[in-house]
């Protein structure tokens, strides 16, 4: 029989402005713990936020794990550790006054005639983990999360909103100069949005922003690499490793030791964080792996993550497709015509079909390789088998923050891409 | 507890203690096979406390003086104002408690996730590849020191399956708040629909008549259009729907209703103590009626309409209950030359303040003389009050998806990229 046991401690503040007055702040400080047993090849689990022994809460997990399966779960090759990300200024030394402060002043470089409503939300968040099995595998870590959003709404022939943030595994230093850039942009950005035209419709060429270029790898090809996708038979890659999925300057990785949104020391079956190649010269290295698909499917784990203390399921942390070397002219050159998309409000996709949607916040019509008139937010869709195969890579990895569902679980993750050029289809009218 | 109400008593103007205990179990499917079985016992507390009119907010996994002091904290930074709560009243609801959930055992999972594999691998050579049942009996107990003390116990069960077969998927899920689920329901019609969309085709991109099941339209109305019908979203410039006595859509009726019998989101009282009621939001396409939490309602000068809900984070803030949207066409055959949408993908980046959308259809399907043919990746786009101005009928298969209670309906013209 294998067990494990995580201990889950947490503590969050969020403070949000709207419209210039300090509300919803909420305070929270949870704990829990959450128990696993895999015996006779079937799981058996249990959590509780109550106060619960090991031994109590083994036997109770042990109690559910009453079928007959086939699972199997992998050792693990670092045993130990402890982590603890001591930021620079922790959030905890600076008063509730100050950041309310902070806030206002950012919301001050929003104000603007054609702005109708503001929001700014600070959220700063502790993680303490603390993980053990029954192979003598124990590891602790300490992280602080940290970030803000700025979000407005502005009004002229139509209702416009747009938003920018910030979150990242750190303290309160990240929030400088940075927080006032965004408010300045968004402001710039809905006044143009306000009188933007719709977008156009149908098969095109798209020159994607960094942040909309990272939500299309997570959702072109990142869920389609979760092995457990792959266990359930519904992954259209699962028989694709070692195959050429994408042309040869596509390089995909996942990287939860990158200080991006998505870092995590040990992921949440105590496995010690690393760097996965998932596609590298535009072949499919590997899958995203918990301990039980690596057992099966004979990869590396340490991609199972959970929210709180649900079972953990694989997961992404910071997903990114490395950069190339053509100059955003050279992007807008190559598509000649179509239209350049900025920025994203997420995606969705299904990978047994390859089917996604990704969302972006606004854009321009691209006409004989120069931008031209502005669009507003517009979807598009693409398929994972195809849309790699023509991809074009600018210069310049950024990483955009954001949190990603699953099976109903969300976990903070990152997304990263040069400006790319791609054909999707534009959902525009 | 009497040394916690002492407590917020001598340090807070009013106060409010909310605590919800959750009780659930479930059984999970992978490939056709039965792989886990989890169960949690979970409890949280939220004190909501005002001092000098000011809300102070605080949460917490167990209830002790630490959370009512951060609460009063809070309440002094904030200026959140509000200067009273509700003093608490239940309303009589049929049908959101049956006790038989309390007593599922592991068998009974067992059954239920087996019936779910075989309804659907009756239907054909079908991978079920993911799935789960899941049963919760909640208890949530309110009380505030403007005299509500009010218990309730609500129970939620849920089947849910995903069939695939080769580069098809489908899935399908029933809800209910009794133990009786329509798990061959889903096993089948999540299986017949992987199979049908088999060997899917493009269409040419163009407008055309499309009809959107209930889970289609419960996903993009949930998105693009409730929030805007949120008296705090209206308050603060973030809806279109400003003007009450105004027509923004076509004939449909939407109406709230938190006491609806048997309803998934129907209560006693909402999550601050508000009994639940009938609100028409749109009558005939008029904008009759704003939904919100206590707080708005008192800011906005209206009736509280029992939608003061609490997600995760605790916070009480305005929700849909029961959406009921009525038609007054009404068919039983209304596929006939459209493209019938089963789900969408992507229904969360609608844009909430203009009501824009651009989604992709999963398991759509063009009807011609009777033939259903699997349509490859077509994305749906439009604005949502538009479309919801070409409405043409509704059809008969009333059920309800989450929050919303619809059957599937015809819309004109709608544009469709492929």
């Amino acid at each position: 029989m294998f067990y494990d046991i995580r201990y889950v401690k947490t503590k969050s503040l969020t403070i949000s402005l709207e419209n210039g007055r300090v509300e919803k702040v909420k305070c929270d400080e949870s704990s829990g713990k959450a128990f696993r047993v895999l015996k006779n090849g079937f799981w058996g689990f249990y959590s509780t936020s109550a106060e619960v022994s090991d031994d109590e809460g083994v036997r109770k997990a042990e109690g559910n794990a009453r079928g007959k399966g086939r699972s199997k779960i992998c050792e693990v090759e670092v045993r130990s550790g402890r982590f603890v990300l001591k930021p620079k200024i922790d959030p905890a030394d600076i008063s509730i006054e100050e950041k309310v402060r902070l806030m206002r002043d950012v919301e001050k470089a929003l104000k603007d005639d054609f702005i109708v409503s503001t929001k700014i939300v600070y959220i700063e968040n502790f993680r303490e983990f603390s993980y053990r099995d029954s192979f003598g595998v124990e590891v602790y870590y300490r992280v602080p999360r940290i970030g803000m959003i700025v979000q407005a709404v502005a009004k002229d022939e139509t209702l416009q909103f747009y938003s920018r943030r910030i979150l990242k595994p750190a303290g309160y230093e990240v929030l400088g100069d940075n927080v006032f850039e965004m408010a300045e942009e968004v402001k710039n950005v809905l006044r143009g949005l306000i009188k933007a035209k719709s977008p156009p419709s149908g098969e095109m060429n798209v020159v994607v922003d960094p942040s909309l270029g990272g939500v299309f790898i997570h959702e072109a090809f990142g869920h389609a690499v979760e092995a457990d996708h792959v266990l359930q038979g519904s992954s259209v890659v699962a028989d694709k490793i070692g195959e050429k999925v994408a042309n040869e300057s596509v390089n995909v990785y996942d990287d939860p030791t990158l200080r991006e949104f998505g870092f995590y020391p040990f992921d949440d079956e105590g496995v010690k964080a690393e760097k996965k190649a998932i596609i590298e010269n535009g072949v499919l290295k590997s899958f995203l792996h918990s301990r039980e698909t690596s057992a099966m499917l004979n990869g590396k784990p340490g991609n199972a993550r959970a929210q709180g203390l649900d079972f953990p399921i694989v997961r992404m942390s910071n997903t990114f497709i490395e950069e190339g070397d053509l100059s955003f002219e050279e992007l807008l050159e190559e598509a000649k015509n179509g239209v350049y998309l900025i920025g994203s409000r997420g995606g969705e996709t299904n990978p047994a079909t390859g089917y996604f949607q990704f969302n972006a916040q606004f854009g321009y019509i691209v006409r004989n390789g120069e931008l031209a008139e502005m669009i507003r937010d517009v979807s598009l869709s693409g398929n994972t088998l195809e849309v790699l195969k023509d991809i074009k890579l600018g210069k310049g990895l950024e990483f955009d923050p954001g949190f990603c569902g699953k099976s109903g679980q969300l976990v903070p993750v990152s997304d990263g891409s040069p400006p790319a050029l791609i054909k999707a289809l534009v959902g525009g009218a | 507890m009497n040394e916690i109400i002492r407590y917020l008593d001598r340090n807070a103007d009013a106060w409010e203690i909310y605590c919800e205990r959750s009780k659930s179990k479930s059984i999970s499917i992978e490939k056709g096979e039965i792989k886990l079985i989890e169960s949690s016992d979970d409890v949280s507390y939220a004190v909501r406390v005002i001092v000098n009119g000011i809300v102070g907010f605080a949460t917490s996994s167990n209830l002790s003086i630490d959370v009512c002091e951060r609460a009063i904290k809070i309440a002094k930074i904030s200026e959140e104002k509000l200067e009273e709560l509700p003093e608490g009243k239940k309303a009589d609801v049929e049908g959101i408690y049956d006790a038989r959930v309390e007593k599922i055992d592991s068998d009974w999972l067992f059954e239920s996730a087996e019936a779910l594999i075989n309804s659907a691998r009756e239907v054909g050579n079908v991978n079920p590849a993911q799935g789960y049942v899941e049963v919760s009996v909640d208890e949530i107990r309110l009380m505030n020191s403007c005299g509500a003390d009010l218990e309730e116990k609500l129970t939620f069960c849920e089947a849910f399956l995903e069939c695939v077969i080769k580069d098809s998927s489908a899935f399908e899920f029933d809800q209910s708040r009794t133990s009786k689920l329509d798990l061959e329901f889903v096993g089948r019609r999540s299986a017949e629909l992987a199979l049908e969309s088999l060997k899917a085709e493009k269409v040419e991109g163009s407008r055309y008549d499309i009809v959107l099941s209930p889970i289609a339209v419960h996903e993009l109305l949930s998105y693009a259009l409730y929030p805007a019908f949120f008296a705090e979203n209206v308050a603060k410039g973030r809806s279109p729907l400003k003007e009450l006595g105004k027509r923004y859509i076509g004939e449909i009726t939407i109406i709230d209703n938190g006491a609806i019998p048997y309803g998934l989101m129907s209560f006693t009282f909402d999550d601050e103590g508000i009994n639940p009621k009938e609100t028409i939001v749109f009558e005939r396409g008029v904008l009759k009626s704003y939904i919100t939490d206590f707080r708005h309602a008192l800011e906005m000068g209206i009736e509280p309409t029992g939608n003061g809900l609490r997600g995760e984070d605790l916070y009480p803030a305005t929700s849909p209950t029961n959406v009921v949207l009525e038609f007054d066409e009404v068919s039983g055959d209304i596929e006939e030359d459209a493209i019938v949408v089963h789900a969408l993908i992507g229904a969360h980046t609608s844009n909430p303040v203009s009501g824009d959308f651009s989604l992709e259809c999963m398991n759509a399907f063009f009807v011609k003389n009777g033939d259903r043919k699997a349509v490859k990746s077509a994305m749906i786009y439009g604005n949502v009050y538009e479309l919801l101005k070409n409405v043409e009928v509704f059809g008969r298969d009333v059920r309800q998806i989450e929050n919303t209670i619809t059957p599937s309906v015809r819309f004109k013209d709608v544009v469709v990229s492929c």
